[in-house]
């Protein structure tokens, strides 16, 4: 019997993931620039897509008769997702900077009630 | 996720073996040293050597070092993104972090994602954001403080629902490692290519109208209106 | 095909051809159809004039000339004796005749209406209209039923109102239609009761069309069913006939309801042309003709008398007007009372052979003062003409000749004349003898007989008049005279067809026709109405019992003569004339239409201010109280609702609405409108939902 820490598997993964998407959040929440907000949401992708290629990798090893591939698919797409969220973020960011001069995004307040 | 679906989703074969009770269980508190499930018959295993540390793990690409060093980078530059207040390095550290994914790939046998994962997002998204910082910030130095307060609740939600997740995942069932190995002539980016072209066929085409379409948004929002 | 088989088909191809083309051009769009229209429906109505020719022709070499009856089931009557209404033609010799008269009438008038209404901003819509006038006089001319009738009846009333306010952007032509509309309601107001009155005493019956016979010929059969006879008619029948007739005296614009006629001038010319020949007021002597089986004698009398005033009266009117189109317009009514007056004094078949020549001749009158008027600029008042013959040929001859055959011109001391001497001759002869035969009015009657001849020779001398003044003399506005032109041949050949038709009208086969249609009448207490052969023969009015036609034939050549003289000149002889003291009451009278527009003014004025008098006080005393008590109650109601609504209702509305104030403040306090508290409610939800999910998963067994 080898020890766990020797026999990487899918719960080694999730570990890492779950505080990649803590951090993400904490980004998210703590960050008044825009961009670093941006930046928060793509931690949090990594996240989901570094699961996705695990469950993949392992899931086939468990159960299914030969390779999987669509986890690896569904990655591919979140990062053809991410780098179109990543334009059409910066596009709305310019141009809010346009308008307010600053990436604050806390003085985007107009739609309070 | 095939297209032309006889069955709906949910009863199709699950990919995720380990629901399947029948196989062997294996709890994630056994990392620690612990079985919740026989722990009076527990032995604990001997400590790892630095030597069974680098030996090649036959699940992975590598040695569970190269894990160990993966996931500390990876989440060291996420945390460390947490707490800079310098939007430039905050872009390193993300650079930092998608690298460390990119091993993760790697390790998890995906070549082809782990080299797209350092094209697309190291070489494409992040020179983006790079742009970005560039355009909306006359001075790289400003730095954006968040309250206290903030930072506070902003850490206990992360922390929190990381702390819950661990909880729920250390008391779920994962599937064993009775990995067996890839065939030889598998070759990953045939199969991603196939798929592409066959049941991944409307996703693709969907994602290159969205492409399409990004583009022209991106390129009438950021537009300098006149006057 | 069989010949009675092919009159019907072709019968039926007449009555729908101007339907047709209307359908085509009021369907279609202006841009399609335009110039065309006329043209078109033009057409259309020559290929049914032909139609008629053909049936009218074909029926000439018929030995059985008993009527062709077509009926078709329309709407079944569950329960009642005739079980359906039906729709279908009835064809007898006189529905050949005025079927012919009637669509190379109409075809002529869509002829010159081309050049007419040239130019006209709704050119197209007025052939839709025309057209469809022709179809509803050839409907009445078909009908093969009394409700049938009533309809197309009902469809002339509607398109004669159309086409006289056709130029409805004009406050005259506004109120022309609208008065020839009230009035028509009011004679067909009379023709309902009559139908009514038949209706209840005959039942279904008289919804049964004709199998054999005319349609009134089954109606007459049902009351000789109930015991009656001629000789001996109930009140109620006479009643019916008189109720059926006043439909005609609205349509014929007879004496009560005549005013209609001349403010109808208002419409454009070709409508004044065909309305007074072929087909409105046709419409009337038809019918007239048609209710012949049930005529009591009673009914005789009163249609006799009806056409006595009206030929007196407007004769008297045409003698002093000076718009031209109003002298033909009371010629036609004084032609109308002949017809009528005809009709009633038994002297069936020439008073409907005076309706044919009429048609032609006063539709050519009608023709050339519309070529006048169009040449004139608009001007209508004869004392503006004078000497347009010169510059008119054709329109004055056309003018010359129907005005000798609306005289009744013949050679002296001979039997040959012009179409209308024919007529009207025949007409006075039946009236001698009515007259004569009418002991019971004493001396009375022979003012039957008296009224027609001396109105014969007015007439020469009206149209003497109009003919001088227009025609003649030195022109009297230089201006209008230098403009003066022929009009276009479109307008010029129909007049010319129609002039010709008023010389020879007496030589076709019309009179012939007409007497076999007519109805054995029978019974011998009705000895005074003599068959036809007994008033003479159109082709030997020597025949005539009065001799009358030896004096007429000087008389009209005297009065022609004197009209002629006077009128030459222009109005100065008349204007002389009309100021001596008496005859200027006289003259001022006529002029004004005898005050019939202004008693009718005055009658209705008075009577509804009567009316509004007593229902007002009604109003004020009666419908005010009830009104004003019932408010009463409803305020004390309301009052007693209105506490309920102060302190329950309301109560209830304000504190949802405090409720809803309050809640709205404190949700208000979350909308920051800062992104990043949004997120951290998101994900602090969605910790909490993993925090329930984990504790529920752990927790259970």
């Amino acid at each position: 019997m080898t020890h766990p820490a020797l026999d990487i598997g899918l719960t080694h993964y999730l570990l890492v993931t779950t505080t990649l998407v803590a951090a993400g959040i904490a980004t998210i929440l703590t960050k008044r620039n825009a961009i670093g907000i941006l930046i928060g949401v793509e931690l949090v992708l990594n996240a989901a897509a570094i699961n996705l290629v695990a469950y993949n990798h392992f899931a086939w090893s468990a159960g299914k008769g030969g390779p999987a591939i669509e986890g690896v698919m569904f990655t591919a797409f979140i990062i053809v997702l991410a780098a179109a969220e990543a334009a059409v973020a910066l596009a709305i960011v310019l141009n809010y900077y346009n308008n307010f001069s600053s990436v604050d995004v806390d003085q985007a307040d107009s739609l309070s009630g | 996720m095939a297209i032309s679906c006889t069955q709906p989703w949910w009863s199709a074969r699950s990919p995720i073996g380990f629901l399947d009770p029948s196989r062997e269980r294996h709890y994630s508190l056994a990392l620690i040293g612990l079985d919740p499930i026989h722990p009076l018959q527990h032995k604990a295993a001997p400590v790892p050597t630095l030597a069974q540390l680098m030996t090649a793990d036959p699940a992975q690409q590598g040695a569970p070092l190269l894990f160990y060093a993966c996931a500390t980078l990876t989440c060291l530059s996420a945390w460390a993104i947490v707490f800079s207040q310098n939007i430039v390095r905050m872009s390193v550290y993300l650079l930092l972090t998608l690298m460390g994914a990119a091993g993760f790939y790697l390790m998890l046998q995906a070549e082809f994602l782990a080299a797209v994962q350092l094209i697309v997002y190291a070489g494409g998204t992040l020179i983006l954001i790079v742009f970005g910082i560039m355009l909306t910030n006359k001075n790289p130095e400003m730095q954006l403080r968040a309250t206290p307060m903030e930072l506070g609740l902003g850490a206990l939600v992360g922390v929190g629902l990381a702390a819950l997740l661990i909880l729920a995942l250390v008391h779920t069932p994962t599937p064993g490692q009775g990995f067996t190995a890839v065939p030889a002539d598998y070759q990953q980016v045939r199969a991603i290519g196939r798929s592409l072209l066959s049941e991944n066929l409307v996703p693709f085409e969907l994602a290159a109208v969205l492409l399409l379409v990004v583009m022209v948004g991106a390129a009438y929002m950021a537009r300098r209106r006149a006057g | 095909m069989e010949p009675r088989q092919l009159i019907e088909t072709l019968a039926v191809a007449a009555l729908f051809a101007p339907l047709f083309s209307a359908a085509c051009i009021i369907l279609a769009t202006r841009r399609v159809m335009f110039k065309s229209a006329g043209v078109l429906a033009t057409g259309v109505m020559a290929g049914g004039f032909v139609c008629s020719v053909v049936a009218l022709v074909t029926w000439l070499g018929l030995d059985d000339t008993s009527p062709i009856v077509t009926n078709i089931g329309w709407i079944p009557i569950p329960g009642s004796e005739a079980g359906w209404l039906y729709l279908g033609v009835l064809i007898d010799s006189l529905t050949v005749a005025i079927l012919a008269m009637v669509t190379g009438i109409s075809m002529l008038v869509h002829l010159y209406s081309i050049g007419y209404m040239d130019g006209d901003p709704r050119y197209n819509r007025f052939f839709g209209y025309l057209s469809l006038f022709t179809f509803s006089m050839l409907g009445i001319v078909l009908a093969n039923s009394l409700l049938m009738l009533f309809v197309f009846w009902e469809l002339v009333g509607l398109t004669s109102y159309l086409l006289i306010g056709f130029w409805f952007e004009k406050r005259g032509p506004q109120l022309a239609c609208k008065k020839a509309f009230v009035m028509n309601r009011i004679g067909d107001m009379g023709f309902l009761v009559g139908f009514g009155i038949l209706f209840a005493k005959l039942g279904g019956n008289i919804l049964l069309p004709a199998v054999h016979g005319g349609m009134f010929d089954a109606i007459r059969a049902a009351v000789e069913a109930e015991g009656y006879s001629m000789a001996n008619p109930p009140m109620w029948l006479t009643m019916a006939g008189i109720g059926v007739f006043f439909g005609a005296i609205g349509k014929s614009a007879q004496f009560p309801l005549h005013t209609w006629l001349p403010d109808a001038m208002e419409g454009p010319t070709p409508v004044s042309s065909i309305v007074h020949s072929a087909t409105m007021v046709a419409a009337g002597v038809y019918l007239t003709a048609r209710i012949y089986p049930i005529l009591t004698p009673g009914a005789h009398l009163f249609i006799a008398t009806i056409g006595l005033i009206t030929l007196v009266m407007a004769a008297c009117m045409a003698l002093v007007m000076t718009d031209i189109k109003r002298v033909l317009a009371y010629s036609t009514l004084s032609q109308l009372g002949y017809m009528v007056l005809g009709l009633g004094a038994g002297a069936y078949s020439f008073a409907l052979f005076h309706l044919i020549t009429h048609a032609f001749f006063k539709c050519c009158l009608f023709q050339c003062s519309g070529s006048v008027i169009h040449a004139a600029h608009h001007q209508q008042d004869m004392r503006y003409y004078g000497g347009l013959g010169r510059k008119m040929p054709i329109t004055m001859i056309c003018y010359g000749i129907c005005t000798l055959a609306i005289a009744g011109a013949s050679l002296p001391f001979t039997s040959i004349g012009i179409s209308g001497f024919y007529s009207k001759d025949g007409i006075i002869a039946g009236t001698v003898n009515y007259g004569v035969a009418m002991q019971s009015l004493g001396s009375w009657g022979n003012l039957f007989w008296i009224g027609p001849t001396v109105v014969a020779y007015i007439t020469v001398f009206y149209m003497a008049r109009s003919f001088a003044l227009t025609f003649l003399g030195e022109p009297r506005d230089k201006h209008l005279h230098e403009h003066a032109h022929e009009v276009p041949w479109t307008m010029t050949l129909p007049q010319v067809c129609l002039a010709i038709m008023a010389v020879i009208a007496a030589t076709l086969p019309f009179l012939k026709l007409i007497e076999v249609s007519e109805p054995a009448i029978g019974g011998e207490a009705v000895a005074w109405m003599q068959p036809t052969e007994a008033l003479g023969d159109a082709h030997n009015p020597g025949m005539h019992a009065t001799h009358a036609y030896l004096l007429h034939g000087l008389g009209w050549i005297i009065m022609l003569v004197l009209g002629v003289v006077m009128y030459r000149p222009g109005m100065k002889y008349a204007e002389k004339i009309a100021a001596i003291p008496g005859i200027n009451l006289l003259y001022h009278w006529a002029h004004n239409k005898f005050f019939f527009d202004e008693l009718y003014d005055t009658i209705a004025v008075g009577v509804c201010k009567l009316a509004a008098t007593i229902i007002a006080l009604i109003d004020k005393y009666l419908v005010d109280g009830m009104v004003n008590l019932a408010g009463w109650v409803t305020r004390q109601l309301a009052d007693a609702v209105g506490l309920f609504d102060q302190r329950v209702v309301d109560g209830a509305v304000n504190g949802a609405a405090a409720m809803a104030t309050s809640g709205g403040q404190i949700l208000r306090s979350t909308q920051t409108g800062r992104v990043r508290a949004y997120v951290l409610f998101l994900f602090a939800s969605a910790t909490v939902v993993t925090l329930v999910v984990v504790t529920v998963v752990l927790v259970s067994p």
